[in-house]
């Protein structure tokens, strides 16, 4: 198993949430197991958020800082203590 | 009949009170485009090097863009441009409001300030009519009342002010000019030397209208212009969050400054973001300079508590790290009420947060006297010391003298090894950005010609994050994964094309959001847009080459003034100490495990990477790596023959070995 924080910033104040996934997983199964979180309703309301997190083209995904695209994409591997931060688009500043 | 332009430079010599007018070349348009390009004419040919940047022989110009006063999407913008006090190299400051459109709306593209008046004065100008005017009675007002007097005794509150509070008047050298109140000619030290001409205003009403050739192609390429900027992403966020809101993924990204640059993140970063600010009781209205799509400006109250009856505009991304994150500071309040001082004083909130965290690191490592401290304390995070010390510094008092001089000098005059912990380059304060996460942006700020900022060349793009970035960074290297920040390999290319680009943005008096920030409006689009205004076709190729002239006619002007590739460095900080919250960074290496050489991604600008990224620059503009001077060859190529003759006499155009 690996551990995982995840920070959704689905409204101002983001969501926290750590993770126990299993190894080789990738930031695609993780956004796939935060989707069944909150349709359970682990992170409070959900339909703004599902919206958010169902809106994969309009995600900034972060991991460690880096942009995924700058590694595999969705396909990049997460590893134990790996932080994935998960914004919409800002840009400018 | 001219398209576009009104078509008049307007003089005012303040030493000799006298006031005169030029037509605007019609070849100048053609080469440099017009706002920034062309002040950057004036400026080379107006003043020889070494002049004193707060004495009579400084030039202060002001140039509107040449599609502003149109509906083109953003094209209210307007350049100032002169010799830096701060740096004392060439200066552009860009700022947005109303006031340029005003001012071309009473005929003119241009406003150069020569000489010095004896006592204050302001200019009115209505329409064709110009007058010096007596401003002794505005001395010592703030932004904000001599605007409201102003606009009294015209008899007409529309007409646009630009205005230098106790900061441009007390010659702090990073005084900022603002128009339309809360609009900031901010970096650089532009409202010193408007301080030392003793010019308080300018107040501009204008009735007249712009012209272009061809209405309906022109028509045309606005609606592609706005269709495409509307379809990023982003354009939505910018109206909703501001510049604010890049607030929490900067900070996610370990690239937002905090603690004086020893940090690129801070914990509760999102408090002082974009986000939080709309949902807050402070956001009041969202406001757009002349002709935005956009409208990514706000306005804030504070109507309870310490700084109840606090208003102003802002605060912007820029502003909330400087005065808050820098400081150590995530309370909102503050990051306001100082924002709102800075704004009625008329000071720069990058460079004044700046020197409140040296002074906040001095502190804590114990260089100042009793005497200095007047029991100020000094403490990271700590508001009421903040706000404190930009009073303090916009009249020069106590501590506040030594910050009013920039941190360089206020480093050389205090020493203790504060050198190192001074975040400049040039002499100019670095802007906002963690160039130790970002090298496309550090070779950008290394060289931009006014020192270590992001409106020179802002290469968001290189974060790989958003597609039309990636896309972007493809059509320039001709490989998305060159989107990437940790990445020095082909800086160079991304860093000149947003150079070329930015001139372009800017003498067209369009704002750089809506192409190297948001990634709507491609250099085509500009052309379209350009070549149907002034009715003459200039194809998106000619476009940026005429934004390569003007940026190397401001190095052209750095040159003559001394500056070699020795200049072209960043804050020794970023050249020596490794990035604290990168070094979690451990985290970072790990993530880019296998992919390249993890060396490539120590989070430090050292020496070695910089060097190979200026050299691979110096050579892709063909300039001499040894100097960083321009080749007769480059001059000629670009059509800057003009300058030959001036560089070639001080033996600075360099030999091809």
């Amino acid at each position: 198993m690996i551990h995982v924080k995840a920070k959704i910033f689905s409204q101002a104040i983001p969501d926290y949430s750590e993770i126990d996934l299993d190894e080789g997983s990738s930031v695609e199964t993780l956004l796939v197991r935060i989707r069944e979180w909150v349709a359970l309703g682990n992170l409070g309301s959900g339909g703004h958020k599902m919206a958010f997190l169902n809106n994969t083209g309009g995600l900034v995904v972060l991991l460690n800082g880096m942009s995924i695209y700058t590694l595999s994409g969705w396909e990049t591997p997460l590893r134990d203590g790996d932080e994935v931060s998960l914004l919409p688009m800002f840009a400018g500043g | 009949m001219r398209f576009a332009i009104a078509g008049k430079i307007l003089h005012v010599d303040l030493s000799k009170r006298k006031i005169w007018t030029e037509s605007v070349p019609e070849e100048w348009i053609h080469k440099f485009i017009g706002s920034r390009g062309v002040n950057a004419k004036i400026l080379w040919d107006s003043m020889g090097s070494g002049i004193d940047p707060l004495g009579p022989e400084n030039t202060l110009i002001f140039g509107t863009g040449t599609l502003s006063g149109t509906f083109a999407p953003t094209s209210g913008r307007t350049t100032v441009t002169c010799k830096s006090p701060t740096t004392h190299l060439y200066l552009k400051t860009n700022v947005g409001g109303h006031w340029g459109t005003e001012l071309k709306f009473a005929g003119y593209d241009y406003l150069v300030v020569h000489g010095a008046a004896i006592t204050p004065v302001y200019l009115w100008i209505d329409d064709g009519k110009v007058e010096i005017r007596d401003a002794r009675h505005l001395w010592g007002k703030d932004v904000r009342e001599t605007t409201s007097l102003l606009h009294e005794e015209i008899g007409d509150p529309a007409t646009q002010v630009a205005v230098i509070g106790q900061g441009g008047e007390n010659l702090v050298y990073f005084a900022a000019i603002m128009v339309s109140v809360y609009n900031a000619a901010a970096r650089g030290g532009a409202g010193a030397v408007m301080g030392s001409k003793r010019l308080k205003a300018v107040a501009v009403r204008g009735h007249g209208s712009v012209k272009v050739a061809d209405g309906k192609e022109f028509y045309r390429s606005c609606h592609v212009a706005i269709k495409n900027s509307y379809e990023d992403a982003t354009a939505k966020f910018a109206h909703l969050y501001g510049t604010a809101g890049s607030v929490p993924m900067v900070n996610e990204a370990r690239a937002f400054p905090a603690y004086n640059f020893r940090r690129g993140y801070i914990e509760g970063a999102e408090k002082i973001g974009g986000p939080y600010l709309a949902e807050s009781k402070y956001l009041k209205r969202r406001l757009g300079c002349n002709a935005c799509i956009f409208c990514c400006h706000r306005y804030c109250e504070i109507k309870e508590g310490k700084y109840a009856g606090c208003y102003t505009g802002g605060p912007e991304y820029e502003t909330i790290s400087a005065l808050g994150a820098g400081c150590g500071s995530i309370d909102l309040e503050v990051v306001i009420k100082a924002n709102e001082l800075c704004n009625i004083y008329g000071l720069d909130t990058i460079s004044a947060g700046n020197l409140i965290q040296w002074a906040m690191e001095g502190y804590e490592k114990k260089i100042f006297t009793e005497q200095q401290l007047e029991g100020l304390r000094l403490e990271w995070g700590n508001g009421e010391v903040i706000v404190e010390m930009v009073r303090r510094i916009a009249h020069r008092q106590g501590l506040g003298n030594i910050l009013a001089d920039g941190v360089k000098r206020a480093a050389e005059k205090i020493g203790c090894g504060s050198e190192k912990w001074a975040i400049q380059a040039k002499g100019l304060e670095q802007s906002r950005v963690e160039t130790r996460a970002a090298f496309g942006y550090a070779l950008a700020f290394a060289v931009n010609p006014r020192g270590p900022d992001h409106l020179h060349s802002e290469t968001i793009a290189e974060f790989g994050t958003r597609p039309g970035g990636r896309r972007l960074i493809k059509k320039i290297t001709g490989d998305e994964k060159y989107a990437n920040p940790r990445l020095i390999e082909k800086r160079a290319d991304i860093v000149r094309w947003h150079e070329d680009c930015f001139a372009a943005t800017d003498s067209l008096g369009l704002c750089a959001f809506i192409n190297t920030s948001r990634f709507g409006v491609d250099p085509q689009q500009m052309a379209d847009m350009f070549s149907a205004a002034i009715g003459k076709r200039v194809t998106e190729e000619e476009l940026m080459e005429a934004g390569r002239r003007i940026l190397t006619l401001e190095k052209c002007f750095n040159v003559r003034e001394g500056a070699t590739r020795a200049d072209d460095v960043l804050p020794w900080r970023l050249m020596n100490e490794p990035l604290e919250s990168l070094a979690r960074g451990q985290d970072v290496m790990k993530a880019v495990e296998g992919k390249t050489n993890p060396e490539d991604f120590t989070p430090i600008n050292s020496p070695a990477m910089l060097n190979r990224m200026l050299d691979e620059y110096y050579e892709l503009h063909n300039w001499d790596k040894q100097t960083s001077w321009p080749y007769r060859e480059t001059l000629e190529k670009l059509d800057l023959k003009e300058v030959i003759p001036e560089l070639e006499s001080k033996g600075k155009i360099p030999r091809k070995k």
